[in-house]
């Protein structure tokens, strides 16, 4: 890959870069054709955000890497990459500093070498040359349906922005109710916390507020207000609008942004499933049905809904998934209600996938306390005995007695 | 330390215990007889020397005296070896505050003027240049002059009015005493009226190395704006243990090279840009420095208009700093480091 940037291009891609390290630790790098695409995919997995740079971003661009020593059409790939986040953002720490030297960028990847060159034509006849170690290259994906959506609105950044300003800054998440005339905004109190003793705020947005309102849907979604910081911050520093898009409780919400032809931005982030659904209970009681669910489980990924599906590209077995799933689905950890609320965007590791909740037949009980809880959780460990699985075949090699 | 405004009302308090002996002194030397209590202002002068007082209630003296020392009524220590008098001290301050990156400090004063040296670890070295024709007053008894004091002491006593910039505010005036081996240094600053004394112990000096900079050995020079340069050191890599810079009489950059976690950063500055004055190169030069030892050289690159660079072929490095000081005055910094050798390449 090799492109060439002009002194604003490189402003916004280092925006795009700040904003992707609030979010991951992680940074994909992908030519394609139409432009270049940097995706993440932060810890926990429960956001992962692309940014598409589409060609009239770049002066110039050319996605294949060609190998310059033997000019062979066959050789010629096209590298997609992985580096830590720190390292990129090293290049691209200052904004201010670009803005006042750097008149062209120009970003390699060689077909010989591993590394991400980055050049910086600035000043006075300055170059910079950054070369960059890379991994090696996996891709992320995440396959999702922009128009699958029941729920749709958007309106500008610095408005979205000012309504968050509302919110203490320690706030982390935000309920979002839709309504068929507004969007009502509370902060999400955990269950622990004393309820007389946290700040409830609250903020209604009604619907000509917006620019474009589409509610089909009311509901409740309550999500992670870290990266929709990040992504506000990107968002206002360029004046765009940002869409919302919405489905229901416990399913992803998706938030895009679009210059006209040159860039747009899609943000997945997972929501937490509602409080009637303990997953920590639904989980146990997956893992005994689930083995008798495969059928409904392949009929669900034929179905368009927004549910993502997140995925390595290396990995194609995408089609048996929902199989890997359920052969794997009795090694889910189980993790604390509170935590595993947050409804993870399914991946090809063992997670949750959100969909099978409508599918199955469960107990539907409310958090058990927390003591409770923690006996539920560590509960193998404090049984007396443990399950002694008779292992009926032949012997092979007795035991040994002793160290031999 | 005495602090007193000698537009206002002056008031000496002794205990009384040493009452009689500072009346006594005190007949010696000027004294009004006045109403107990106050002082006209009009009757105060201008003071080199301040009197040591203690305290004692006032009622109890009837008649009120104000000492008056004239600059030649130098009571006590006739004998400075060192007398240094100007009138903005800012300036002094800051060019001191640039090389102030370790404590302790060499002053060398000759004719030719004021040499401020700090070391660290007997290897990285900055010296501070002012030249006589920046003080009102530079006397100087001896041949040379040095001794060692710790120059963060010495800043905060000369920005004891308030640390403003150079050119904003009022300026202090410095009277700066020295008498010999063993005694401390005297300060005197003066400001809209208000007047500071201050005393710093000297320290016997440690000698300090003297970088015998020939000009023969130099394979590399460069002038430059020290703008650009003071950006590019500023945003090195921070992970990277040193800096190379390499130039070469066949190559068109002068190129500075980290080498750090992510990966190797360049930074190629072309001979023909307009920062570089001029890049003289007489065969390749490619040396490493630790960062942390070029770490001193930041705050000088930020107050100097130009600086130069010498390489020579041992690999020590030697930066020049012009400051430009009031209207057609400079002021030099040098600052000194080897260069980073890697002892299992050497045979």
């Amino acid at each position: 890959m090799k492109c060439l940037l002009d002194a604003t291009s490189v402003k916004v891609l280092a925006r795009a870069i700040h904003c992707l390290a609030k979010i991951g630790d992680e940074l994909h790098i992908e030519p394609t054709e139409n432009g270049l695409t940097l995706k993440t995919v932060n810890a926990s997995k429960s956001a992962y955000s692309a940014f598409n740079f589409h060609l009239p971003f770049f002066l110039d661009f050319c996605h294949i890497s060609e190998n310059t020593v033997q000019a062979d059409p066959d050789e010629d790939t096209v590298i997609k990459c992985k580096l830590p986040m720190k390292s990129i953002l090293s290049v691209f720490r200052s904004i201010g500093s670009l803005d006042k030297s750097v008149e062209t960028c120009t970003i390699t990847l060689p077909l010989l070498e591993a590394l991400l060159i980055i050049e910086f034509k600035c000043k006075h006849g300055i170059v910079k040359h950054f070369n960059l170690r890379y991994f090696e290259c996996e891709s992320v994906e995440a396959e999702f349906c922009k128009n699958g959506y029941a729920s749709k609105f958007s309106c500008s950044s610095r408005f979205y922005s000012e309504t968050l300003l509302s919110f203490h800054s320690s706030t982390q998440e935000v309920t979002w109710s839709l309504a068929m005339d507004q969007v009502h905004l509370s902060n999400h109190i955990d269950d622990e916390v004393d309820p007389s003793k946290c700040v409830r705020t609250e903020v209604t947005l009604a619907k000509d507020e917006f620019v474009d309102f589409n509610v089909a849907l009311c509901t409740q979604v309550t999500f992670c207000l870290k990266e929709l910081r990040a992504i506000l911050a990107f968002a206002e520093a360029l004046k765009l609008d940002l869409d919302c898009r919405m489905e229901g409780a416990g399913q992803p919400v998706l938030f895009s942004l679009e210059k006209t032809d040159l860039y747009s931005a899609d943000f997945l982030l997972a929501t937490l499933t509602p409080n009637l659904d303990s997953t920590a209970t639904s989980s146990r009681t997956i893992n005994n049905q689930k083995k008798n669910d495969v059928p409904p489980q392949s009929d669900v990924s034929k179905h368009s809904s927004p549910v993502p599906i997140l995925r390595n590209k290396a990995d194609s077995r995408t089609v048996s998934c929902a199989n890997l799933q359920t052969t794997l689905m009795p090694n889910v950890p189980e993790s604390p209600c509170h935590t595993s609320r947050l409804n993870s965007l399914s991946l090809i590791e063992p997670q949750l996938f959100p969909a099978m909740e409508d599918n199955l037949d469960f107990e539907m009980q409310p958090p058990p306390p927390k003591r409770a809880r923690a006996r539920y959780i560590f509960q193998n460990c404090l049984k007396a005995t443990q399950e002694v699985r008779e292992v009926s075949c032949e012997v092979f090699a007795p035991d040994s007695e002793g160290d031999e | 330390m005495f602090l007193f405004n000698n537009k206002q009302q002056f008031l000496v308090r002794i205990n009384p215990t040493n009452r009689q002996r500072l009346i006594n002194v005190l007949h010696k030397l000027l004294i009004t007889k006045t109403r107990a209590g106050s002082f006209p202002a009009s009757e105060c002068g201008e003071f080199s020397q301040l009197p040591k007082t203690s305290h004692v209630k006032l009622q109890q003296f009837e008649t009120f005296v104000m000492p008056r020392f004239s600059s030649q009524n130098v009571p006590v220590e006739q004998n400075h070896v060192l007398m240094i008098r100007m009138d903005n001290a800012k300036i002094i301050s800051h060019i001191l505050k640039a090389i102030n990156f370790k404590e302790n400090s060499v002053f060398c004063c000759t004719k030719d003027g004021l040499k401020v040296t700090v070391e660290d670890m007997k290897s990285v070295q900055l010296n501070a240049f002012i030249e006589p024709g920046i003080f009102q007053s530079y006397v100087v008894k001896e041949e040379e002059i040095k001794f060692q004091l710790n120059l963060t002491v010495l800043l905060e006593c000369l920005n004891v009015f308030g640390s403003s910039g150079l050119q904003s505010g009022t300026s202090p005036a410095l009277k700066l005493y020295y008498n010999g081996h063993g005694t401390p240094v005297s300060i005197l600053l003066e400001e809209s009226g208000v007047i500071t004394d201050c005393k710093i112990r000297t320290v016997h000096f440690d000698p300090v190395l003297d970088y015998d900079f020939g000009t023969s050995n130099v394979i590399g020079r460069i002038i430059m704006s020290s703008e650009c340069l003071k950006e590019v050191f500023c945003e090195l890599d921070s992970t990277s243990d040193c800096v190379q810079f390499s130039m070469s009489p066949d190559s068109a950059n002068f190129r500075i090279t980290t080498f750090g976690h992510s990966g190797t950063y360049h930074v190629d500055i072309p001979k023909a840009s307009d920062v570089i004055e001029s890049l003289r190169c007489t065969s390749p030069v490619s040396f490493k420095y630790k960062l942390s030892l070029m770490k001193p050289s930041i705050r000088p690159l930020g107050i100097a208009q130009k600086v130069s660079l010498r390489i020579d072929d041992t690999g020590l490095i030697c930066f020049q700093f012009m400051i430009k000081v009031e209207d057609n005055h400079n002021c030099y910094i040098d600052f000194y480091c080897p260069a980073d050798v890697d002892f299992e390449e050497d045979e």
